[in-house]
């Protein structure tokens, strides 16, 4: 027989891991002060118990309620990650271990289990999973802005070095015709097909440019609500609104800035249609701009270091559509080059990566806000130069 | 008649002739070239243009430098100048908008059009 009394003085004085012995009926039958003070339970509550109230019912764990009985009276278990359930039903997880102890007669059997609480190494080893995934995506941000950099670089330090001499090219034809004037016609034929090439030279670069969003904006000071109305009869001359409704409120005498007129009609047909896709019979379209001073900061997007001041005066422009949402695996990828979820037949996905390029080149912000189910709101942040704010 | 006198600055020689033959076809203009800002510079205040036609990427001293003295100084301060570049700057252009209220052209740019170009900026400043 064990002395019972002798080994609960050690046990509570010595064993600093929560620890309980428990019979063959799988009765606890003893429990240490550490084992109390992990569950919240007294020693009354336990003794006698069967030891499944001390378990989890867990999905994440192999031993857990539901077959712990069955499971610590066949052998050793060593450092088997499991739950334990407290008093009140927070789970805690534990390294637990037990051993099958018999005494002279077979129905003698004792099991003494101990479970050591690992909830910090556990919450660290969270918190360092979400940190890499974290930085795993800042870095990929990074890559990928890097890699578009990279294009861009390369592609303006081209067009300086092809666009110089082109212009070379193209004012030596001018010169030769106007010496030349159309007198023989091989001759003048010769010159057109020189001038042609030397055009279509520069138009190849500047759609390099373009894609590498490094491409001259043509920017003058414009009324933005006009561009807005621009860019909604383009869209309406393009597609048949039976159900959907669109409701604007422009700002009257709204600052004008520099900006580039066709480029951003082009962000706002895109987005419009992103707003009229989304809504598969009916809804309703908001339009919405104005000005304000920013009450705080507001950073350029993906790391770009390009941001908002507070206190900085800008235009906004909202395209808000009570369409699907944006679920957030998607959100995501959004601003992915050829990114869609409109197969094949739908878009190319280059819509929102070509707004945000233009967005970027006036050094402006867009952002997405969106509930799936209910709907998204799409702004654009403009910057008002200084010499406006004065007027 | 007068002939209008251009001051072309460009850091590439074949690009100053070529636009100096050019404009000067037909008689109505008067053009002087540099190849650097310094001698830009000097020849604006001696040869007293009626517009400068100025490069941006130069090295040495940038368009943008030169720009920048051209309007410090009072021997050259009502001179328009019109900048020309290859590289296209968002910030720049507004800033060349809104300090100088001058043209920004982009390189390559062709005879008639510059020649078009130029002479809009003469006739706002009343210079025929
Ligand atoms: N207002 C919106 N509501 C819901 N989802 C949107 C909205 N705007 C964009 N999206 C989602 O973002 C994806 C990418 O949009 P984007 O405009 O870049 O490409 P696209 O519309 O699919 O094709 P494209 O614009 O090239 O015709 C869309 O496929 C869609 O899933
Ligand atoms: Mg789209």
């Amino acid at each position: 027989m064990l002395d019972v009394k002798n080994i609960k003085d050690s046990l509570n004085k010595f064993i600093i891991d929560p620890l309980m012995v428990v019979d063959g009926q799988k009765n606890i039958c003893m429990v240490n002060e550490a084992l109390r003070y992990l569950v919240g339970y007294k020693e009354e509550d336990l003794v006698g118990k069967k030891v499944e109230v001390i378990f989890a019912d867990s999905e994440k764990s192999i031993l857990k309620r539901s077959n712990v009985e069955k499971l610590i009276g066949t052998g050793t278990i060593l450092n088997i990650e499991s739950y334990y359930q407290t008093k009140d039903g927070r789970e805690v997880p534990v390294l637990f271990s037990s051993s099958v102890m018999h005494g002279q007669d077979d129905s003698d059997t004792w099991i003494v289990c101990t479970a050591r609480d690992i909830s910090e190494r556990k919450k660290v080893e969270e918190e360092l999973r979400t940190a890499y995934e974290q930085i795993k995506e800042a870095q990929d941000q990074l890559v990928q802005a890097e890699k578009l950099n990279a294009i861009g670089l390369l592609a303006s330090g081209v067009a300086h070095e092809v666009k110089n001499p082109l212009g070379i090219i193209i004012q030596g034809i001018n010169y030769l015709q106007a010496k030349f004037p159309g007198r023989k016609e091989d001759i003048s034929n010769t010159f057109s097909m020189m001038m042609e090439s030397a055009k279509r030279a520069n138009s190849i670069v500047n759609t390099l440019l373009d894609f590498a969003k490094a491409k001259k904006l043509e920017v003058k000071l414009e009324d933005i609500n006009n561009i807005l109305d621009g860019a909604l009869e383009l869209v309406k001359a393009n597609i048949k609104f039976e159900n959907i409704n669109i409701e604007t409120d422009k700002k009257k005498n709204i600052p004008h800035i520099f900006v580039d007129k066709n480029r951003l009609e082009q962000v706002f047909v895109n987005l419009i249609m992103n707003a009229v896709q989304a809504m598969s019979e009916k809804g309703k379209i908001f339009i919405r701009s104005y000005d304000k001073v920013l009450s705080e900061p507001k950073q350029g997007i993906s790391g770009r270091d390009d941001y908002f001041k507070s206190g900085e005066k800008v235009l906004v422009v909202e395209i808000t559509d009570t369409g699907e949402g944006i679920p957030p695996e998607v959100f995501k990828k959004l601003f992915n080059p050829f990114f869609t979820t409109k197969g094949l037949h739908g878009g190319s996905g280059i819509g929102l990566y070509v707004s945000r390029n233009i967005i970027d080149m006036h050094k402006g912000l867009i952002e997405i806000q969106s509930t799936e189910g209910k709907g998204t709101k799409v702004s654009i942040f403009l910057r008002v130069p200084k010499r406006e704010e004065a007027e | 008649m007068n002939r209008k006198k251009v001051l072309i600055i460009d850091d590439e020689e074949s690009f100053c002739k070529l636009v100096k033959m050019n404009l000067e076809l037909d008689e109505s203009f008067k053009v002087e070239t540099a190849t650097d800002g310094k001698k830009g510079l000097e020849l604006a205040k001696r040869f007293k243009p009626d517009v400068i036609i100025l490069d941006i990427m130069m090295p040495k001293m940038s368009g943008f430098e030169v720009l920048e003295k051209i309007k410090k100084d009072p021997q050259t301060i009502t001179i328009p100048v019109v900048m020309l570049s290859a590289k296209e700057d968002m910030d720049f252009q507004v800033k060349a908008a809104q300090l100088y209220d001058e043209l920004y052209l982009i390189k390559p740019i062709d005879a008639p059009t510059l020649k078009a170009k130029i002479e809009e900026v003469l006739a706002r400043r009343g210079i025929k």
